[in-house]
Protein backbone atom coordinates (compact mmCIF):
# COMPACT_ATOMS: atom_id res chain seq x y z
CA UNK A 1 0.00 0.00 0.00
CA UNK A 2 1.35 3.40 -0.97
CA UNK A 3 0.90 6.05 1.65
CA UNK A 4 2.47 9.32 2.72
CA UNK A 5 2.88 10.67 6.23
CA UNK A 6 3.76 14.30 5.58
CA UNK A 7 0.42 15.64 4.48
CA UNK A 8 -1.70 18.64 5.37
CA UNK A 9 -5.38 19.25 4.91
CA UNK A 10 -6.43 22.78 3.99
CA UNK A 11 -10.07 23.67 4.52
CA UNK A 12 -11.45 26.76 2.86
CA UNK A 13 -14.93 28.06 3.72
CA UNK A 14 -16.16 30.21 0.85
CA UNK A 15 -19.10 32.55 1.02
CA UNK A 16 -18.91 33.65 -2.58
CA UNK A 17 -20.00 30.42 -4.27
CA UNK A 18 -16.97 30.09 -6.51
CA UNK A 19 -15.64 26.79 -5.19
CA UNK A 20 -15.84 25.04 -8.57
CA UNK A 21 -13.77 27.77 -10.17
CA UNK A 22 -11.23 27.60 -7.35
CA UNK A 23 -10.64 23.85 -7.62
CA UNK A 24 -10.52 24.19 -11.40
CA UNK A 25 -7.68 26.69 -11.02
CA UNK A 26 -5.98 24.49 -8.44
CA UNK A 27 -5.94 21.70 -10.98
CA UNK A 28 -4.90 23.85 -13.92
CA UNK A 29 -2.36 26.17 -12.30
CA UNK A 30 -1.01 24.09 -9.42
CA UNK A 31 -1.60 20.54 -10.62
CA UNK A 32 -3.59 19.68 -7.48
CA UNK A 33 -6.19 16.95 -7.97
CA UNK A 34 -6.86 16.04 -4.35
CA UNK A 35 -9.68 18.38 -3.42
CA UNK A 36 -13.42 18.23 -2.93
CA UNK A 37 -16.36 20.51 -2.27
CA UNK A 38 -18.95 20.28 0.50
CA UNK A 39 -21.93 22.54 0.77
CA UNK A 40 -23.55 23.66 3.97
CA UNK A 41 -24.56 26.66 6.00
CA UNK A 42 -22.45 28.99 7.99
CA UNK A 43 -22.80 31.67 10.58
CA UNK A 44 -20.33 34.38 11.42
CA UNK A 45 -20.00 37.80 12.96
CA UNK A 46 -20.24 39.43 9.54
CA UNK A 47 -23.37 39.76 7.46
CA UNK A 48 -22.52 38.53 3.97
CA UNK A 49 -24.15 40.00 0.91
CA UNK A 50 -25.18 36.76 -0.76
CA UNK A 51 -28.20 34.56 -0.16
CA UNK A 52 -29.05 34.10 3.48
CA UNK A 53 -31.28 31.75 5.44
CA UNK A 54 -32.15 33.59 8.57
CA UNK A 55 -28.91 34.17 10.39
CA UNK A 56 -27.12 31.57 8.27
CA UNK A 57 -25.62 31.86 4.84
CA UNK A 58 -24.97 29.23 2.19
CA UNK A 59 -21.32 28.25 2.14
CA UNK A 60 -19.09 26.03 0.06
CA UNK A 61 -16.23 24.23 1.76
CA UNK A 62 -13.21 23.30 -0.34
CA UNK A 63 -10.99 20.65 1.24
CA UNK A 64 -7.52 20.13 -0.22
CA UNK A 65 -5.17 17.34 0.75
CA UNK A 66 -1.61 18.31 -0.06
CA UNK A 67 1.93 17.22 0.77
CA UNK A 68 3.43 19.28 3.59
CA UNK A 69 6.14 20.76 1.38
CA UNK A 70 3.54 22.47 -0.79
CA UNK A 71 1.07 23.39 1.95
CA UNK A 72 2.23 27.00 2.34
CA UNK A 73 2.12 27.57 -1.41
CA UNK A 74 -1.42 26.21 -1.73
CA UNK A 75 -2.54 28.02 1.44
CA UNK A 76 -1.39 31.31 -0.07
CA UNK A 77 -2.95 30.50 -3.44
CA UNK A 78 -6.32 29.78 -1.85
CA UNK A 79 -6.18 32.87 0.35
CA UNK A 80 -5.73 35.26 -2.54
CA UNK A 81 -7.38 33.46 -5.46
CA UNK A 82 -10.50 32.53 -3.51
CA UNK A 83 -10.90 36.14 -2.42
CA UNK A 84 -10.32 35.61 1.27
CA UNK A 85 -8.32 38.83 1.42
CA UNK A 86 -11.57 40.79 1.19
CA UNK A 87 -14.44 41.34 3.59
CA UNK A 88 -16.91 38.42 3.56
CA UNK A 89 -14.49 36.35 1.49
CA UNK A 90 -14.51 33.41 3.86
CA UNK A 91 -12.15 31.53 6.11
CA UNK A 92 -9.21 29.21 5.65
CA UNK A 93 -7.37 26.85 7.98
CA UNK A 94 -4.83 24.05 7.82
CA UNK A 95 -4.71 20.90 9.90
CA UNK A 96 -2.12 18.12 10.07
CA UNK A 97 -2.87 14.67 8.68
CA UNK A 98 -1.24 11.62 10.24
CA UNK A 99 -1.26 9.46 7.15
CA UNK A 100 -2.89 9.41 3.75
CA UNK A 101 -2.91 7.20 0.71
CA UNK A 102 -1.47 8.28 -2.60
CA UNK A 103 -4.09 9.46 -5.07
CA UNK A 104 -3.38 9.16 -8.76
CA UNK A 105 -5.70 9.86 -11.62
CA UNK A 106 -6.19 6.96 -14.01
CA UNK A 107 -4.15 7.10 -17.18
CA UNK A 108 -6.92 7.87 -19.62
CA UNK A 109 -6.08 9.31 -23.03
CA UNK A 110 -7.39 12.79 -23.73
CA UNK A 111 -10.72 13.00 -25.49
CA UNK A 112 -10.55 13.51 -29.20
CA UNK A 113 -12.05 16.80 -30.20
CA UNK A 114 -14.65 16.56 -32.91
CA UNK A 115 -14.25 19.10 -35.69
CA UNK B 1 2.83 43.85 -1.19
CA UNK B 2 0.17 41.22 -0.58
CA UNK B 3 0.09 40.04 2.99
CA UNK B 4 -1.70 37.27 4.83
CA UNK B 5 -2.84 37.72 8.40
CA UNK B 6 -2.02 34.31 9.78
CA UNK B 7 -3.75 33.23 12.97
CA UNK B 8 -2.07 30.64 15.14
CA UNK B 9 -3.04 29.07 18.47
CA UNK B 10 -6.43 27.99 17.17
CA UNK B 11 -8.23 24.67 17.30
CA UNK B 12 -11.05 23.04 15.37
CA UNK B 13 -14.04 21.63 17.22
CA UNK B 14 -16.07 19.13 15.23
CA UNK B 15 -19.42 17.97 16.53
CA UNK B 16 -21.59 15.30 14.91
CA UNK B 17 -25.17 15.30 16.13
CA UNK B 18 -28.61 14.27 15.01
CA UNK B 19 -30.26 16.56 12.51
CA UNK B 20 -31.94 19.50 14.18
CA UNK B 21 -29.60 19.91 17.13
CA UNK B 22 -27.01 22.13 15.46
CA UNK B 23 -28.83 25.39 16.14
CA UNK B 24 -28.87 24.93 19.90
CA UNK B 25 -25.25 23.82 20.00
CA UNK B 26 -24.05 26.75 17.89
CA UNK B 27 -25.95 29.19 20.10
CA UNK B 28 -24.15 27.73 23.11
CA UNK B 29 -20.79 27.97 21.34
CA UNK B 30 -21.38 31.59 20.40
CA UNK B 31 -22.39 32.31 23.94
CA UNK B 32 -19.04 30.92 25.06
CA UNK B 33 -17.13 33.14 22.64
CA UNK B 34 -17.04 31.32 19.29
CA UNK B 35 -17.19 33.74 16.38
CA UNK B 36 -18.71 31.50 13.73
CA UNK B 37 -19.60 28.00 12.63
CA UNK B 38 -20.26 25.94 9.54
CA UNK B 39 -22.73 23.09 9.34
CA UNK B 40 -23.29 20.41 6.75
CA UNK B 41 -25.48 17.34 6.64
CA UNK B 42 -24.22 13.79 6.73
CA UNK B 43 -25.44 10.25 7.25
CA UNK B 44 -24.24 8.22 10.18
CA UNK B 45 -24.17 4.49 10.84
CA UNK B 46 -23.19 2.47 13.87
CA UNK B 47 -24.88 3.34 17.10
CA UNK B 48 -28.39 3.14 15.67
CA UNK B 49 -27.89 -0.50 14.72
CA UNK B 50 -26.34 -1.34 18.09
CA UNK B 51 -29.31 0.03 20.02
CA UNK B 52 -31.69 -2.47 18.42
CA UNK B 53 -35.35 -1.46 18.73
CA UNK B 54 -34.34 1.65 20.66
CA UNK B 55 -32.37 2.71 17.61
CA UNK B 56 -35.51 4.17 16.05
CA UNK B 57 -35.02 7.09 18.43
CA UNK B 58 -31.73 7.96 16.77
CA UNK B 59 -31.93 10.07 13.64
CA UNK B 60 -29.95 8.66 10.70
CA UNK B 61 -29.35 12.10 9.27
CA UNK B 62 -26.64 14.00 11.05
CA UNK B 63 -25.46 17.55 11.21
CA UNK B 64 -21.70 18.10 11.34
CA UNK B 65 -20.69 21.36 13.02
CA UNK B 66 -17.22 22.80 12.55
CA UNK B 67 -16.05 25.66 14.72
CA UNK B 68 -12.57 27.18 14.82
CA UNK B 69 -11.78 28.88 18.11
CA UNK B 70 -8.69 30.17 19.82
CA UNK B 71 -6.79 27.73 22.01
CA UNK B 72 -7.65 29.87 25.03
CA UNK B 73 -11.36 29.36 24.45
CA UNK B 74 -11.43 25.82 23.19
CA UNK B 75 -12.09 24.05 26.50
CA UNK B 76 -14.87 26.41 27.50
CA UNK B 77 -16.57 26.30 24.09
CA UNK B 78 -16.21 22.50 23.95
CA UNK B 79 -17.84 22.08 27.35
CA UNK B 80 -20.75 24.40 26.51
CA UNK B 81 -21.36 22.58 23.23
CA UNK B 82 -21.22 19.21 24.98
CA UNK B 83 -23.80 20.25 27.53
CA UNK B 84 -26.07 21.97 24.98
CA UNK B 85 -26.02 18.91 22.73
CA UNK B 86 -26.63 16.55 25.67
CA UNK B 87 -23.76 14.44 24.41
CA UNK B 88 -23.63 12.56 27.70
CA UNK B 89 -26.75 10.73 26.48
CA UNK B 90 -25.93 7.49 24.61
CA UNK B 91 -26.44 7.83 20.86
CA UNK B 92 -26.69 11.61 20.84
CA UNK B 93 -23.47 12.25 18.99
CA UNK B 94 -19.75 12.77 19.23
CA UNK B 95 -17.42 15.74 19.28
CA UNK B 96 -13.67 16.13 19.10
CA UNK B 97 -10.92 18.73 18.86
CA UNK B 98 -8.36 18.82 16.04
CA UNK B 99 -5.18 20.90 16.28
CA UNK B 100 -4.94 23.61 13.62
CA UNK B 101 -1.55 24.62 12.17
CA UNK B 102 -2.76 28.03 11.10
CA UNK B 103 -5.80 29.91 9.91
CA UNK B 104 -6.44 32.99 7.81
CA UNK B 105 -9.26 35.32 6.93
CA UNK B 106 -9.68 38.98 6.15
CA UNK B 107 -9.03 40.99 9.27
CA UNK B 108 -9.72 44.73 9.13
CA UNK B 109 -6.52 46.76 9.68
CA UNK B 110 -7.81 48.38 12.87
CA UNK B 111 -8.60 44.99 14.41
CA UNK B 112 -5.23 43.65 13.27
CA UNK B 113 -3.41 46.52 14.93
CA UNK B 114 -5.30 45.84 18.14
CA UNK B 115 -4.48 42.14 18.02
CA UNK B 116 -0.87 42.54 16.92
CA UNK B 117 0.42 41.80 20.37
CA UNK B 118 -2.09 39.06 21.08
CA UNK B 119 -1.32 36.25 18.69
CA UNK B 120 -2.15 37.46 15.20
CA UNK B 121 0.90 38.02 13.08
CA UNK B 122 1.47 39.72 9.77
CA UNK B 123 3.85 38.09 7.40
CA UNK B 124 4.96 38.61 3.85
CA UNK B 125 5.30 34.87 3.46
CA UNK B 126 2.38 32.75 4.66
CA UNK B 127 3.27 31.24 7.95
CA UNK B 128 6.68 32.84 7.76
CA UNK B 129 6.57 34.55 11.11
CA UNK B 130 3.81 32.56 12.75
Amino acid sequence: MDFVTHTKKIICVLLQGNASEVIGRLHKEKGVNTCDIDRGRGRSTKNPTNKTYGEYVEVEVVTVSIEAERADEIFEFLYFEAGLDHTNGGFLYQVPVVQSTVFKLPDIPAEEKTP
Amino acid sequence: MREISVLTDVALITCVVQRGYAETIIEAARGAGAQGATVHFARGVGVRERLGILGVAVEVEKEVINIVVSSDQVDRVFEKMYLAGKLDTPGMGIMYITPVDKAATYIPPDVLDRLSGEGASRSAEPGGSS
